[in-house]
């Protein structure tokens, strides 16, 4: 019996090392349950670094528009307090203009009293226009021809165009229509259509407003009609035209809202150029509810010719006064960025639009054009409005139909998807199905990848290899080292055989991963389609709206049935 | 390639535009001839650019000569090189072909696939051409006009 072998000893070796191979798997399965989890956190933690960025430079562009509203906001406060310290001695001149003819009216006023008030206005504002002007005013009421003459004289001097326009009012106001004429044909005579002071927009309200009536409306009229002519035959006039009315119209453009197709947003490489395009083809709607509206109701009407005559003398004393232009230029900008809330750019961009109403003098067709577009900028009446809207409508038609055919032009005809590693092409998402399965295909080809790639480490052949070599080695030593050697050989067998079977196990957690990637690509896409089949959709609806803009000033009544309105004929006697 | 049954690009060496081809250009100042390039096109005029798509130019050079005639007719008072120097319209062939061009200086009409490049000159006027709103666009040097089936022109510079 002394020759049986105690393989007690071997047994509990093997009992053990199965243990510890039981303990390494384990161990192994959880340093590869970790691995995986590192791997998820870092893909969170980079989706999370990107919303951060993103967040941040949201943030940046929000607090850097925030600041330059709350700057133009202060700024604006100081613009107005420095016109009104430089010029408010002129506010207290304006106001006296009508507050004497109001007066004169009424006879409550000894004559002694207003010349009196402006000989002082005379003495508290050098240089100023209107000052000479009152004083004439006063002295004409007084029936004083000497010192009428001497302040009429004083006020051309210093500024012909206005005196004109303001004694011609006047003269309108007291019905004396000869009179209007000459101050009106003076006034004419000295205007060049290519370069014509701000004021001619008091000539303007005048005519659409019906306070010019008989022979100076006719004059008013035929005069526009010639300076027309005259730029007309400019080289290059009607391009100008032209692009001042499609720069006016193109600022008219909404911009995109928040909630416009977001996904395609997020996923389209070029979601800026059809956003743009979209903002675009929504500006139809919004140019033509513009002009529906200009058009739309009764004009309000002056109750009387005086009171007519004192809103047109409040508008040309108050609006146009050149030393106030780069006063008023400045805070036109700054209320442009308040409006805009702080986007200094969109700001710019309508600043740039309306740029002529705040120079002393330009081109005619330009002032009609501001009058249109921005009349409060001018103090144009919503009859001005019209009339230079009907006056215009050629121009606008060309103007708009040149927009129209640019964003068509810009539209992008596909939308450039890109899903993670994925990337692909619709024009209107009617091709889900050829690209869902490109997708699916990309997808097929990065698990094919990440499969092929889980195989059998380095370490498991060399623990195999070294385990056989050392086994051996041991074995050749006999008696009791041939089982020590079988059972390292069996082991480094075992182990090999495990990490085998493992792969099995790594395959499928890859190919899952790379599943669920899939499966939230192929939601993303879905979406992204819905919304770029919507977004064509709409694009189309508005697109169509050109032609109705079109229609609308195709239909438009000629300038001088504008001018005949039957309530200005009933209402301005 | 162009669809066979179509043939190939034609060229004609005897083509003509206009009653005077020696005159290049006219007295008109260039705002004047932007002016006159603006006017609204004549019916005939639509008419014989439409008529494009039927493929007849491709293997008839005397269709195609009407067709330049009727360019010399709609502007009788420009001079060669201020009149369209093509073309491009969309294609109703149906798919492949999108858009086709007509080449006015040698001549040529020819259909394009989806995805085959026009000549430089052609190629800006594609979007515009494919949209559809337009009967045809003229391509000249530096503008292109598109011409919609009312006649009414709208500039794009480009």
């Amino acid at each position: 019996m002394s020759n049986v072998i105690d393989l007690s000893s071997v047994h509990s070796h093997i009992s053990r090392l199965e243990h510890s191979l039981d303990v390494i798997h384990s161990n192994v399965g959880t340093v590869s349950e970790q691995v995986i989890a590192v791997y998820q956190q870092q893909e969170l933690t980079k989706d999370r670094l990107e919303d951060l960025h993103q967040q941040f430079q949201e943030f940046v562009a929000a607090d850097r528009k925030d600041k330059q509203k709350q700057f133009a906001a202060t700024e604006i406060v100081r613009v107005r307090q420095e016109i009104e310290q430089k010029f408010g001695h002129h506010d207290v001149v304006r106001r006296t203009t009508t507050g004497i003819l109001q007066a004169t009216d009424l006879q409550m006023i000894r004559q002694n009293t207003i010349h009196t008030v402006t000989e002082q206005l005379m003495v508290t504002t050098p240089n100023y226009w209107l000052a000479p002007a009152l004083v004439a005013l006063s002295a004409w009421i007084k029936d004083d021809r000497s010192l009428a003459e001497r302040g009429v004289a004083e006020a051309i001097r210093r500024d012909d165009n206005k005196t004109s326009l303001f004694f011609a009012l006047v003269c309108r106001r007291a019905r004396r229509n000869e009179a209007l004429t000459r101050w009106l044909s003076r006034y004419f005579q000295m205007q060049n259509p290519m370069a014509i002071d701000r004021e001619v927009v008091v000539m303007l309200d005048g005519l659409a407003n019906g306070v010019f009536g008989g022979g100076a409306l006719v004059a008013c009229s035929n005069v526009i009609e010639q300076w027309l002519c005259e730029l007309e035959e400019q080289a290059g006039f009607l391009d100008d035209q032209r692009k001042r009315w499609a720069t006016q119209l193109d600022v008219m453009a909404p911009k995109p809202g928040d909630r416009d197709y977001p996904t395609l947003c997020k996923y389209a490489a070029n979601a800026p150029a059809l956003l743009k395009a979209l903002c675009a083809a929504r500006r139809n709607r919004v140019v033509y509810d513009f002009f529906t509206t200009l058009f739309t109701g009764e004009l309000i009407v002056p109750p009387s010719i005086e009171a007519a005559c004192d809103s047109l003398l409040d508008s040309l004393v108050a609006n146009f006064d050149d030393e106030e232009l780069p006063y008023r230029r400045e805070e036109r900008m700054l209320a442009l960025i308040k409006e805009e809330d702080g986007d200094k750019d969109a700001a710019k961009a309508r600043f740039d639009a309306e740029a002529e109403i705040h120079q002393a003098s330009t081109n005619f067709a330009a002032v009609l054009t501001n009058s249109a577009m921005n009349p409060e900028q001018l103090g144009a009446t919503r009859a001005t409005q019209r009339y230079a809207v009907s006056r215009s409508r050629e121009w606008i038609m060309a103007a708009h139909n040149d927009l129209v055919a640019r964003d068509r032009m810009e539209m992008p005809r596909q939308a450039e998807l890109t899903i993670a590693s994925w990337s692909g092409k619709s024009a209107d998402g009617s091709n889900e199905k050829l690209l869902a399965a490109d997708l699916r295909q990309h997808y097929d080809a990065k698990i094919d990848a990440a499969v092929n790639a889980v195989s059998l480490t380095p370490a498991a052949w060399i623990v195999l290899v070294a385990g056989i070599l050392i086994g051996v080695l041991i074995m050749t030593g006999g008696g009791t080292a041939i089982l020590v050697g079988l059972v390292l050989i069996a082991a480094a067998a075992a182990f090999f055989f495990w990490k085998s079977r493992d792969l099995g196990r790594q395959r499928d957690e890859a190919r899952l991963e790379l599943e669920t990637q899939h499966d939230q690509a192929a939601a993303v896409l879905k979406a992204a389609l819905a919304e770029l089949a919507d977004y064509r959709r709409e694009v189309a609806v508005e697109d169509a709206r050109s032609a109705d803009v079109t229609a609308l000033l195709e239909s438009l009544s000629s300038p001088q049935f504008v001018l005949q309105r039957p309530e200005q004929r009933v209402s301005i006697a | 390639m162009p669809r066979s049954i179509l043939g190939t690009e034609t060229r004609s060496p005897a083509l003509t535009v206009g009653a005077r081809p020696d005159l290049a250009k006219t007295q008109l100042h260039t705002p004047q001839v932007a002016q006159r390039l603006r006017q609204k096109r004549s019916p005939a005029y639509l008419e014989r650019m439409q008529r494009l798509d039927a493929g007849t130019h491709q293997q008839n050079a005397a269709a195609l000569q009407e067709l330049l005639d009727a360019i010399a007719a709609e502007f009788p008072d420009l001079g060669v090189d201020e009149r369209p120097i093509g073309v491009v319209s969309r294609c109703f062939l149906g798919p492949p072909y999108e858009v086709h061009i007509c080449d006015l200086a040698g001549g040529i009409v020819e259909h394009f696939e989806h995805w085959r490049s026009m000549p430089q000159l052609f190629e800006r006027a594609r979007s515009i051409a494919w949209h559809g709103a337009y009967a045809f666009i003229e391509i000249y040097v530096s503008t292109i006009r598109a011409v919609a089936a009312d006649g009414s022109v709208s500039v794009l510079n480009s």
